[in-house]
């Protein structure tokens, strides 16, 4: 039922999330001539599409990335945070708690320093997957000599702080303000002014590595008993976790690849689907996919209606409000599910 | 892994008894049970479980025989207590209906009908020692094992909570820690002391509590007073 509305929710949002831009743009004109040339497209009448359709080009080449990355990113987001809480058994866990968002974080920022990311615009995000996914395989071999969760929690705390160095380091001797801006408002986390090859790299990360964290749902429901419990009722740790981290690394890589790092989103959601229906880590999992969706898109609905000088980049918002919201959930009534 | 060591021990349990394992801190009554549920692998020796080795079995499959009572439960998020029931019965794929009889019948075994709806976090530890032990029986396994299920509770939970393992164990074969020799000896059907990691007595309660070996295994004089004529004098 709650998933349900939260779909609907979703619908909704991206549809008002499509109207908003730069240009005016008349939705049903856009849809209409969308369509127009999809069965010109069928009927092989190429006189007939290229007439006159900036608005469909605009609606289609420019709106629907921004509202499907902003869809895709909160999803998996809010996905991976659901995980990562229910795997640590903690409710503080984030995508960046181990380190694997900022593995990825530093891949882009390295590409911006060094400039290959002018070369090709899908560099960046390649090489911010690609660093997710070494600092997974590492986290992996750690883990297994680890052997215990906490024990996990502590290395990737470290190794994150070891890679936000290097970040700073780089946005230290960058070598022109121009350069410092442009890493600068990357991490800051946007969906704006991406197109659809940003959409084809992050899908199938995103499924993947969603399909990998949902077939774990089981192990994270017997996982709340304890980690010796969760092992007794057939559930090793030992063999999970490869599985769990992978699908944690394809998914904040992928996110975090084309959007920055949006802040808050992971941490948020999981708390707020825990208030709003009941504990099973599997539920929250669930519902977290189309609760991250909303307000992902509800982020980018406010940054595009606010009028503001420059266009504020989403992870302003979502940091900006997430904080003082987790605050009310933390005092108010919902303070027994934190 | 652990600093505990359990050195040349062997037993067999089988269905019908209630073995309770005693022995001072440190003795490697924990490290046992651990064993057992293979949650910790022997360096050497075999432990099965109905005629095979678990090294041998799936994790899953090795969940079909066995359940694990650990000593301090706490859960990580707020669960409704016939969600904590129900996971006890993750290792077997029953239809949703053959689940919802399964918790019901278990929470009723243990007087914890009332608790289904309630969130384990607001009971109190005795109450939620009921709802765990449901979880505990609600599996169809051939052997339960709890560490210690009954040290944090009151007296009245204490012999309800055994009162429920020694039931179950008219149909499986249930191995519990315990620290209190009363209750050991009212309850259990069989006794096993360890020290140093070595099974020093294997028998009956009444012929282990009376071991000399006991006393020094614990390093305390115990003094024992028949419950009979305890009663007795009570009455008089």
């Amino acid at each position: 039922m709650n998933k349900t509305i939260l779909w609907c929710l979703v619908l909704v949002l991206a549809c008002i999330d499509l109207q908003l831009g730069p240009t005016e743009l008349e939705l049903d004109k856009a849809l209409t001539q969308v369509l127009a040339s999809i069965k010109s497209f069928i009927i092989k009448d190429i006189s007939m599409a290229t007439t006159n359709n900036i608005a469909a080009t605009i609606l289609i080449e420019i709106r629907l990335p921004r509202t499907l990355l902003a869809i895709c990113v909160g999803a998996g987001l809010a996905l991976s945070g659901a995980a990562m809480q229910s795997l640590l058994r903690n409710p503080l866990a984030s995508p960046d708690l181990l380190g694997l968002s900022q593995g990825a974080v530093l891949g882009a920022v390295l590409t911006l320093y060094w400039g290959f990311s002018s070369i090709h615009p899908l560099i960046l995000p390649l090489t911010a997957i690609a660093s997710a996914l070494a600092l997974m395989l590492l986290l992996i071999k750690l883990s297994s000599q680890i052997g215990r969760l906490q024990g996990l929690i502590l290395a990737g705390i470290a190794l994150s702080a070891v890679l936000s160095a290097f970040t700073a380091l780089a946005l230290n001797l960058a070598p022109n303000p121009y350069a410092l801006q442009e890493i600068y408002f990357w991490l800051l986390g946007s969906v704006a002014n991406r197109s659809f090859p940003d959409v084809f790299i992050l899908l199938p990360c995103l499924l993947l590595g969603g399909f990998l964290l949902l077939r774990e749902t089981s192990t994270f429901d017997a996982l709340s008993l304890g980690e010796n419990t969760a092992a007794t009722l057939g559930f090793p740790l030992t063999q999970r976790q490869p599985y769990i981290l992978t699908g944690l690394g394809l998914c904040i890589g992928a996110c975090v690849a084309v959007s920055g790092s949006i802040a808050f989103v992971g941490l948020l959601v999981p708390h707020f689907v825990r208030g709003l229906a009941r504990g099973l880590p599997s539920r929250v999992l669930v519902l977290s996919i189309p609760a991250g969706a909303a307000l992902l898109l509800l982020a980018d609905i406010c940054v595009q209606m606010l009028p503001t000088a420059q266009e504020l980049q989403l992870g302003v918002l979502t940091a900006g409000l997430g904080g003082p919201f987790f605050l009310w959930l933390l005092l108010g009534g919902k303070r027994q599910w934190l | 892994m652990s600093p505990l060591k359990i050195d040349s021990l062997s037993l067999s349990v089988s269905k019908g008894e209630l073995v309770g394992i005693i022995g001072p801190n440190g003795a490697g009554k924990s490290t046992l049970l651990r064993l057992c549920a293979g949650l910790l692998k022997p360096d050497s020796g075999v432990i099965s479980i109905a005629g095979h080795p678990i090294s041998n079995y799936l994790p899953n499959q090795l969940a079909q025989q066995l359940a694990w009572l650990e000593q301090i439960s706490s859960l990580s998020w707020p669960l409704l207590c016939e969600e904590v029931v129900e996971l006890g019965l993750l290792p077997y794929s029953f239809s949703k209906s053959e689940t919802q009889l399964r918790v019901t019948n278990a929470l009723s075994r243990c007087h914890a009908t009332q608790f289904a709806k309630r969130s384990f976090d607001s009971l109190s530890q005795g109450e939620q020692m009921r709802v765990l032990l449901a979880r505990l029986l609600n599996a169809p396994c051939s052997l339960l094992l709890a560490d210690e299920p009954v040290a944090s509770l009151d007296l009245k939970s204490q012999h309800e909570t055994l009162i429920q393992l020694r039931e179950a164990a008219s149909e499986q074969a249930v191995v519990i820690v315990l620290h209190d020799l009363m209750l050991a000896t009212r309850y259990c059907t069989r006794l096993i002391l360890i020290d140093g990691g070595q099974k020093i007595l294997d028998g009956d309660p009444k012929d282990v509590v009376s071991s000399s070996l006991l006393v020094k295994s614990f390093d305390v004089n115990i003094a024992w007073v028949s419950h009979l004529s305890f009663s007795k004098k009570a009455s008089k």
